[in-house]
């Protein structure tokens, strides 16, 4: 593969983000503008490139996906194993502790210690519980938020009307690439 | 130019929306205040009623040997399964890719956060002793028991308690990109703007937010779609465990969640309808999502009212003297006329829906929405107080001397403790998804601009 990596979407665990870099940053109207310039710049090898979407993104995130599903499901996974796990345990331990050392168990109607048919039911509602909040911290820890500070390019137009990508990197050499691909407009962003 | 039905520019719809919708957030006016001090007052009556309660015990409601679940519980069950369209809508719909879902889900998503809060307090309520409530907890202590995991009330606990939590998290989930397009909205340096950056967590739509956040709310929506099956059924085996005649049947968990569902949806209209008037989102909550909405409609009445017949035949082909006779006495006994509110209500009345003319009217569907709310409540009465005033012997039926003035004063506290946070969410949140809604335009919308 002769392509870029692609800015946040390649580094799964690596690195913080890098400082602020000077680039290219062009609006468009439409989804399918923003992703062809997504191919377009990871063609011509340049790179990194974030793209902004108001609407949840479909063809853009297959242009830089790259078949990896998002990590966010093993967030789901083991979260949910971790509740099941502990629905079991809460019913187990309940039912075969006894805070007072000296006496035995309880029984409780005759039934085994470790009645556990209906400990499912707390196991299912554990694993939803313990799997659906897992599921939201791996979506703020793989989307590195919550973030103090919006990223040097941003503007607010993005959750407004208007797709962007930025690209990092000289903008002698990157306006004509980007300005091939049909944007609304294209700024120079850099640090100030 | 990238456009959409017809020469629209994409961009013109997309700014119309993010306008429309956060519209909606700006300071509240007159009307806003006067409804709210209405609400609060009632709130305020309803806390009188239950101070009065607490000092005074649980002698003030109707209880009577031997119906010791009535009111309270009937709240309760109707209040949770107020909460279920919700996440019906939500969740279910989102996996089904209901487009028509879109504008209307966020505001039943917090609908049913508040519909749990208020639910999550009847069973406190209904203690008498509120401060004893932890019991209900599995922890440590010092009487060296644990409650018993083979009860449903146990299970009620964890079911209600993560359903709030679940739906809590995917309603904030859903309104992150929101609250960033408020953020960006609001006047800068202004207060406003700063609380939205804060709740928005800094969210900027990038494609790395975005992948793991689409990942996220598809794997949040499969976990919510058990969970709301989950919370009605266990709520219906707080009854079908027991061996009540009325009580004790298998079908309780798939006639609750039907229910539930009906209810819910009943609810919804009735809360968006004078909503979309109010911040004018016409377009928006426009006759295909009411259409839509009394499809379900006629879909959860149909079971309901097959569940109302399955009893009714069961009870005689059981050949169970007890079980034929408490059916006998729902529709002629003390409680008749609750019997026949739900009936009428929740069976007869829907059949309206069966006409589009009436499903793409939105007055009528106010209407009947209404009953549904209505004879939803009285189908609970009727489920908890009838069964219990008329048990297996003649000698252990009881009278239920409720509802007092202190149980309709509480019932009414919890509509007006629903209603006060529903106030405070539809000026606070944006009550339609603008990004979704952006995703794909409603009609009208687009007819209208073009």
């Amino acid at each position: 593969m002769s392509a870029p990596p692609v800015a946040e979407t390649r580094r799964g665990r690596g690195p913080a983000p890098p400082a602020p870099q000077s680039g290219m940053l062009a609006f468009y109207e439409d989804e399918e503008a923003a992703a062809h310039a997504v191919a377009a710049l990871r063609r011509e090898g340049a790179g990194p490139v974030t793209a902004y979407s108001p609407v949840p993104p479909h063809e853009i995130l297959e242009e830089v996906e790259e078949q990896r599903p998002s990590v966010v499901r093993r967030f789901t996974l083991v979260g949910g194993l971790i509740g099941v796990a502990c629905g079991f345990a809460i019913g187990a331990y309940t039912g075969v502790a006894y805070t007072n050392p000296d006496v035995a168990p309880l029984v409780v109607a005759g039934r085994p210690l470790v009645a556990w048919p209906p400990y499912v039911i707390i196991m299912f509602e554990l694993m939803v519980l313990i799997g659906g909040l897992s599921t939201f911290i791996g979506v703020l820890v793989n989307g590195r938020l919550p973030k103090a500070t919006t990223r040097l390019e941003y503007a607010p137009e993005f959750t407004n009307d208007r797709f962007g990508v930025f690209v990092a990197g000289d903008p002698s050499r990157l306006r004509p690439i980007l300005e091939r691909t049909h944007p609304v407009e294209v700024r120079e962003a850099r640090p100030s | 130019m990238a456009t959409i039905a017809g020469d629209v520019p994409r961009a013109r719809i997309f700014r119309r929306i993010n306008a429309d919708i956060l519209r909606t957030l700006a300071p509240p006016g007159p009307a806003w205040y006067a409804m709210m001090a209405v609400v609060l007052a009632v709130l305020g009556f309803g806390i009188f009623c239950l101070i009065y309660q607490i000092r005074t015990g649980l002698g003030v409601t109707g209880y009577a040997n031997s119906v010791y679940w009535a009111v309270y519980i009937t709240n309760f069950v109707f209040w949770v399964g107020i909460a279920h369209s919700g996440t019906l809508i939500s969740a279910i719909l989102f996996l089904f890719r209901s487009r028509w879902r879109t504008s209307v889900y966020r505001v039943s998503e917090m609908m049913t956060v508040f519909a749990v809060m208020t639910a999550g307090l009847f069973p406190l309520i209904h203690l008498g002793r509120i401060w004893k409530f932890y019991y209900l907890l599995p922890y440590p202590n010092s009487r060296q028991i644990y409650p018993d995991f083979q009860s449903p009330l146990i299970w009620d606990t964890f079911a209600v308690s993560t359903y709030f939590t679940i739906s809590s998290t995917f309603l904030f989930m859903g309104l992150i990109p929101d609250l960033a397009a408020a953020r960006d909205a609001a006047e800068p340096g202004s207060i406003r703007r700063r609380i939205y950056a804060a709740l928005s967590l800094g969210w900027q739509g990038t494609d790395r937010e975005w992948r793991h956040f689409n990942r996220g709310y598809l794997f949040l929506a499969a976990f919510a779609t058990p969970l709301v099956l989950s919370v009605h059924s266990v709520v219906s085996w707080d009854f079908a465990a027991g061996i009540v005649p009325g009580w004790h049947s298998t079908i309780f968990a798939p006639y609750f969640v039907a229910g539930a569902i009906f209810s819910g949806v009943a609810m919804v209209i009735t809360l968006v309808v004078p909503m979309r008037k109010w911040f004018g989102l016409e377009d928006y909550l426009n006759r295909n999502t009411f259409d839509n909405m009394a499809k379900l409609i006629v879909l959860t009445s149909s079971i309901v009212t097959y569940a109302y017949l399955v009893e009714f035949f069961l009870a005689w082909y059981s050949g169970s003297p007890f079980e034929r006779g408490t059916f006998w006495d729902r529709v002629s006994g003390d409680y008749w006329w609750a019997g026949w509110i739900m009936l009428i209500c929740n069976s007869v009345v829907p059949l309206a829906c069966w006409s589009r003319k009436v499903r793409r009217s939105i007055a009528a569907m106010f209407v009947i929405s209404i009953f549904i709310n209505i004879g939803m409540w009285f189908e609970r009465f009727v489920i908890i107080v009838q069964s219990l005033q008329h048990d297996f012997m003649p000698s252990a039926w009881g009278r239920y001397f409720g509802p007092t003035w202190v149980e309709y004063g509480i019932t009414a506290g919890s509509f007006a403790w629903f209603l006060m946070y529903f106030l405070i969410g539809i000026k606070l949140l944006p009550s339609v998804s603008v990004n979704e809604v952006k995703e794909m335009p409603p009609e009208p919308l687009v007819r209208r601009l073009a």
